[in-house]
C-alpha cells in the first residue's frame, strides 16, 4: 500500500537576517539557518501522526513544505504520491491545512460567507460549495455561530470554522498546525474530540498533527516523531518511545539543603537520562529519567546524601510520554537511535 | 465557469467587506469629492491658461485628470490593499494554496477595487458637470474604451506593487510611489507641455498621462478615434509591456516568498 507522505533527507534553510553593516562589511557572506535537517518521514495512509517539539523546533516549517506554501532547500518530499515541488498544484488537490491562525478569515465577514469564498476558490460551484458547507457545519457545531461576523466569533468557534475550511474538498490528507494553540481547556477538548471521532473515526482521513502539546499528542496519535532544532530525534508509537527509555525509571526527589551543584554531578551519572530541576513544598524538586537499574537510584541517593542534601522524599513510577519527551528533547543522546 | 465563480466571489466579499465599513466608505468618497470644490476655485484664479483652455478651461482640465487620477489610485490601492490584509491574516496563504491559479487569484482580487474606482471617476465627473463643466459633445463609447484600456494598465501597474508585498512586510510603499509619481508627470494638475525635457520624455511612459489625455479628449472635446490614435497605441504599447512584467514580477517574489517563508508574514 502506497504510503502518504514520504520525505527523504527534506531540508529547509533560511536566509538569515542581516544588519546594514553586516550587509556592507561582507556583502558576499549569505549565513544561513538551518530549520529542518535532512528529515527522512514515511507516513502511513488512514494514520494520524504527530510531530511534536518545542517552540521554533521546526514543525510549521516542516508541514509548510508539505503543504506546498514553502520550497525546501534541499531532500524531496512526496504528498498522496506527488512531489511537492514539482507537483504542487496536484498535492493541493489531496490535502486541506487547518493552521493554527485563527484570525485566517475576513472578520467582516460571517463564517459562512468565508467558507463559500474559500470554497469558490477552490473550484466547488456555489451549489456542491451549499452541500458541503451545510452538513459539515452542523457535524462540527457551529452551524448558528456560523451566521455571525467572523470578528465577532470564539477562538474555539473560528478553530472549527477553520476545520471545516480544510474539509471542503474533502481532502485524503489533513494537516493540522497546533489546532488547539490559543484555545481554552474545553475548547481545546472539544476540538481534539472533533478531530479523534470525526476526522479519524467517520471520515478515516490521514492526519499529520504538530503540536507540542503531549496530552493531544498522546490521545490522538498513532505514531510520533518528536522533533528537536530540526531534526527528527525520535519515531514510533508512544509505547514504542517509552520503550526506548530502556524499562527505564521515574524518580522524583525532594531534597532539602540541596547544594547547587548538585544538578550537574547527578547529570554526569552513569544510568542518568535526564533530570530536571524545580521546587516543592519549600524543598528542591528533582525529577529524573533513571535506567532502570536500582543501583542507578541507590547512586544517586547516596551522592545526593554525601554532598549534604537530605533527602524528605522519594518516589519511583514508569515513564510518562512527558517523560519520554523531557528526555529525548533535553537530553538528546539518551534516545537518539535509529527510529522503531 | 470556474473563473466566473471565483470572479464573484472575490466581487462579493469585497463588496461586503466595503459596505461593511460604510462610515468609512462615505469618508473617503468625501474626501475625493473635496478636491472639485478647491480646483473650481482655483480655476477661477488663474483663468485664460492658454495650455488648457482647449479643454474647456483649467477646471475641466483638472476635474478629468483627478477623476483618473482617482480611477487609477483607488483601483491599484483597494487591490494591493486587500492582498496585504489577506496577507496579514494569513488568509493569503491559503488563497495561494487553493486550486484556483494564482494568476487568477491576483486578477480577480484587483477586478473589485475598479468597480468602487469607477464610482469615484463617476462622482467626480458628475460633480464637475454640476459645477460647470462641460460634457455635452462627450464621445461616449471613446471614453468606455478609454476607460477599459486605463484598467488594464493600471492592473499591470498593481501587479508590480503586489509583487513587492510578497517579499516584504512593510505595507504598502509601491503604491504610493505609483501615485505620487503619476501625479507629477502625468500632467494632472498642469499640462505635460510645462516638463522641463528629460522629464517630459518620462511622462510619455507613464499610463496616467495617456489615460488623462484620452479620457479629456473624448469627454470634454469629443475628439473621434482618428484624433486619438497616438493616445490609444501609447496606451496599448505600455500595457503590452507593463502586463508580462507585472505577472513575472509577482511570479517571480511569489517564488521568493515560498523560499524566504514570507508570504504569511505578519
Amino acid at each position: 500500500m502506497r504510503s502518504a507522505i514520504e520525505t527523504h533527507e527534506l531540508t529547509k534553510r533560511f536566509r538569515k537576517l542581516r544588519t546594514y553593516r553586516d550587509a556592507l562589511a561582507y556583502p558576499w557572506r549569505r549565513p544561513t539557518l538551518l530549520a529542518i535537517d535532512a528529515v527522512s518521514l514515511t507516513i502511513r495512509r488512514g494514520e494520524v501522526f504527530g510531530v511534536l517539539g518545542e517552540n521554533g523546533a521546526g514543525k510549521t516549517t516542516l508541514i509548510r513544505m508539505l503543504t506546498t506554501s514553502l520550497l525546501p532547500s534541499s531532500g524531496t518530499a512526496a504528498v498522496g504520491g506527488y512531489d511537492v515541488v514539482r507537483e504542487a498544484g496536484k498535492v493541493r488537490s489531496v490535502i486541506g491545512l487547518v493552521g493554527s491562525d485563527e484570525r485566517s478569515f475576513f472578520g467582516e465577514l460571517t463564517g459562512r460567507q468565508n467558507l463559500e469564498f474559500f470554497a469558490a476558490l477552490q473550484g466547488l460551484p456555489p451549489s456542491t460549495a451549499r452541500g458541503r458547507i451545510d452538513p459539515l457545519l452542523h457535524r462540527v457545531g457551529v452551524a448558528a455561530a456560523a451566521e455571525r461576523p467572523f470578528r465577532t466569533l470564539s477562538s474555539g468557534t473560528r478553530q472549527k470554522l477553520a476545520i471545516v475550511r480544510g474539509l471542503l474538498t474533502d481532502p485524503e490528507i489533513v494537516f493540522l498546525d497546533e489546532p488547539t494553540r490559543s484555545l481554552d481547556p474545553i475548547s481545546a477538548r472539544s476540538v481534539r474530540r472533533l478531530v479523534s471521532e470525526f476526522l479519524v473515526g467517520e471520515l478515516g482521513r490521514t492526519v499529520v498533527l504538530a503540536t507540542h502539546s503531549l496530552g493531544e499528542a498522546e490521545e490522538l496519535c498513532d505514531r510520533l516523531a518528536l522533533v528537536r532544532a530540526g531534526r527528527v530525534v525520535a519515531e514510533g508509537t508512544v509505547d514504542e518511545l517509552r520503550s526506548r527509555l530502556g524499562h527505564g525509571l521515574r524518580c522524583d526527589l525532594r531534597v532539602a539543603d540541596m547544594p547547587p551543584d548538585l544538578p550537574d554531578v547527578l547529570r554526569r551519572l552513569p544510568g542518568v537520562m535526564a533530570i530536571e530541576v524545580g521546587q516543592n513544598g519549600g524543598h528542591s524538586a528533582l525529577g529524573l529519567v533513571l535506567e532502570d537499574d536500582r543501583s542507578v537510584l541507590a547512586l544517586v541517593l547516596r551522592e545526593t546524601i554525601e554532598r549534604g542534601g537530605e533527602v524528605v522524599g522519594c518516589a519511583t513510577r514508569e515513564p510518562t510520554l512527558e517523560d519520554v519527551y523531557v528526555a529525548t528533547l533535553s537530553e538528546p543522546s539518551a534516545l537518539e537511535a535509529a527510529p522503531c | 465557469m470556474l473563473a466566473g465563480s471565483v470572479a464573484w466571489a472575490f466581487l462579493v466579499r469585497d463588496v461586503r467587506i466595503e459596505t461593511s465599513h460604510k462610515a468609512g466608505f462615505a469618508f473617503r468618497l468625501f474626501a475625493a469629492l473635496m478636491g472639485v470644490p478647491i480646483f473650481f476655485f482655483v480655476a477661477r484664479a488663474v483663468r485664460g491658461v492658454g495650455a488648457v483652455e482647449g479643454f474647456g478651461g483649467y477646471f475641466a482640465f483638472v476635474i478629468v485628470g483627478l477623476a483618473a487620477t482617482a480611477y487609477m489610485s483607488v483601483g491599484i490601492g483597494t487591490f494591493v490593499g486587500s492582498l496585504r490584509r489577506s496577507q496579514a491574516t494569513g488568509a493569503l496563504e491559503l488563497m495561494v494554496l487553493s486550486r484556483t491559479p494564482f494568476s487568477l487569484v491576483l486578477l480577480f482580487s484587483s477586478l473589485p477595487g475598479y468597480l468602487l474606482a469607477l464610482l469615484s471617476f463617476g462622482g467626480l465627473i458628475g460633480m464637475g458637470a454640476v459645477l460647470g463643466m462641460d460634457v455635452g459633445q462627450a464621445n461616449i463609447p471613446l471614453a468606455v474604451v478609454s476607460l477599459v484600456l486605463a484598467t488594464a494598465a493600471f492592473v499591470a501597474l498593481g501587479l508590480l506593487a503586489a509583487s513587492v508585498i510578497f517579499v516584504t512586510s512593510g505595507g504598502n510603499p509601491v503604491s504610493w510611489v505609483i501615485r505620487a509619481a503619476s501625479i507629477v508627470l502625468a500632467g494632472i494638475f498642469y499640462p505635460v507641455s510645462v516638463l522641463p525635457g528629460a522629464l517630459g520624455a518620462v511622462a510619455e511612459v507613464v499610463p496616467l498621462t495617456h489615460a488623462a489625455e484620452l479620457l479629456r479628449r473624448s469627454l470634454l472635446n469629443g475628439d473621434g478615434w482618428a484624433d486619438v490614435r497616438h493616445e490609444l497605441m501609447a496606451l496599448l504599447a505600455i500595457t503590452a509591456v507593463l502586463m508580462p512584467l507585472g505577472v513575472a514580477a509577482c511570479r517571480l517574489t511569489l517564488r521568493v516568498a515560498r523560499t524566504d517563508g514570507s508570504l504569511s508574514q505578519r
